[in-house]
């Protein structure tokens, strides 16, 4: 005899995985199991308890990460790094040129032990760890692509389907670190600044495509470029 | 590749069933959550499901194939333990004997028998369903069910 919660299955019973397939709209052509189910006790109890067990499904899917690139949030990139990206802010905060108007992203750089703030085309390596600030006078909602040497475009920011909300500030920094690959040549870093929390993968496929922004989006690009390991 | 919204809708659609099917045969509330991420975050870089109406039976076989491996793999680690003299306790949680003999049965079962095992007691299946499932005969499976009940009695499924 076979045993669960449930009573025992009869010949025209639903099986679990017909209670999944129905609830999945796979079984649009089963009305023998609809109009089955819709008389039987134990089949009306089984298919509410997958309903139920739906409505409260509540654990979260972790995003796949971007492969061959580590990301992190802020406290554990502090923890790896020895708070590298705060010690390196209160050096540099005091010579920071800030500019109003145009939402920006920057970088600092880490490589080996030495920690500095990305310039223009910065000369980066594989294994170079990145943290991203962002800059906006208003309210925004932001993602980073990524389209490396290779063509790959990939998102280093946020960890999620969508733009990540971003409030007013000057380098405010993003809770994401990333480790570079071993892909060289010029890498261009997106950061594209929404006024509404759009799909990530839509940002991604428009850069990708160099195509226009979505309406309410802005773009700040940065470049770098990624040798050899000495 | 998968894109991030598809792999969130069949996350939401068969997310659930894909928990409580490596609850029931892992028996670890924390390795069935791994497994959940795991069979999710495999998906990442494969191509889309074409036929829509295959889906919840693909995740039903790939959670099934999954944690018997799994099962495997700690009965595994826990025989080298032993065979290393180590002190540490066996992965197998005390949470009840028969929880324990559940896993252990199921891990030293032959794949195949396992995975029907899984479907027939667990899931209440017929042998055609089965049959279906596994891309066999229903001939076959009714000699895997006759092969698994003089192997061994299966405990019940939670």
């Amino acid at each position: 005899m076979r045993m669960t919660e449930h009573a025992v299955r009869g010949p025209d019973c639903l099986s679990r995985l017909h209670c999944d397939q129905l609830l999945n709209g796979e079984l649009e052509d089963r009305d023998d199991l609809k109009a089955h189910h819709a008389s039987c006790e134990r089949c009306t109890a089984l298919l509410a308890t997958h309903r139920r067990e739906r409505a409260m499904f509540d654990v979260a899917l972790h995003r796949p990460r971007p492969r061959r690139r580590w990301t992190a949030g802020i406290a554990a990139a502090a923890a790896a790094f020895g708070l590298w990206l705060v010690v390196s802010r209160d050096r540099h905060e005091a010579s920071e040129t800030r500019s109003k108007g145009k939402p920006t992203i920057a970088f600092y750089l880490k490589h080996g032990n030495a920690v500095r703030k990305g310039g223009p085309r910065e000369v980066v390596f594989p294994n170079d760890a990145i943290n991203f600030t962002a800059s906006t006078d208003g309210p925004a909602f932001l993602a980073i692509i990524s389209m490396d040497g290779a063509h790959k475009v990939s998102v280093y920011y946020p960890d999620g389907p969508t733009a990540a909300p971003l409030g007013v500030g000057r380098d405010q920094v993003l809770p994401l670190s990333v480790v570079l690959d071993d892909v060289l040549g010029i890498e261009r870093l997106v950061g594209v600044f929404c006024d509404q929390p759009l799909s990530v993968d839509q940002l991604q496929a428009a850069v990708a495509r160099d195509a226009a922004l979505p309406r309410g989006c802005v773009a700040d690009a940065l470049m770098i470029e990624k040798r050899r390991a000495p | 590749m998968m894109t991030a919204a598809l792999l969130e809708q069949l996350y939401r659609e068969h997310g659930p069933a894909v928990l409580r099917r490596a609850r029931q045969i892992l028996q670890d509330e924390e390795e069935a959550r791994d497994a959940l991420q795991e069979i999710f975050l495999s998906l990442a870089d494969r191509q889309p499901f074409e036929q829509r109406g295959g889906t919840t039976a693909w995740f039903y076989t790939r959670t099934t194939h999954f944690c018997l491996n799994r099962l495997r793999d700690n009965k595994n680690r826990a025989r080298l333990r032993l065979e290393r003299s180590e002190s540490m306790p066996i992965s197998a949680p005390a949470r009840g004997e028969n929880m324990v003999l559940a896993r252990d049965v199921l891990a030293r079962l032959p794949p195949e028998l396992a995975e029907v095992a899984i479907y027939y007691y667990c899931d209440e299946m017929t042998h055609d369903e089965i049959a279906v499932l596994m891309g066999c005969s229903r001939r076959h499976i009714g000699n895997i069910l006759e092969r698994l009940h003089v192997t061994t009695r299966i405990p019940q499924c939670g």
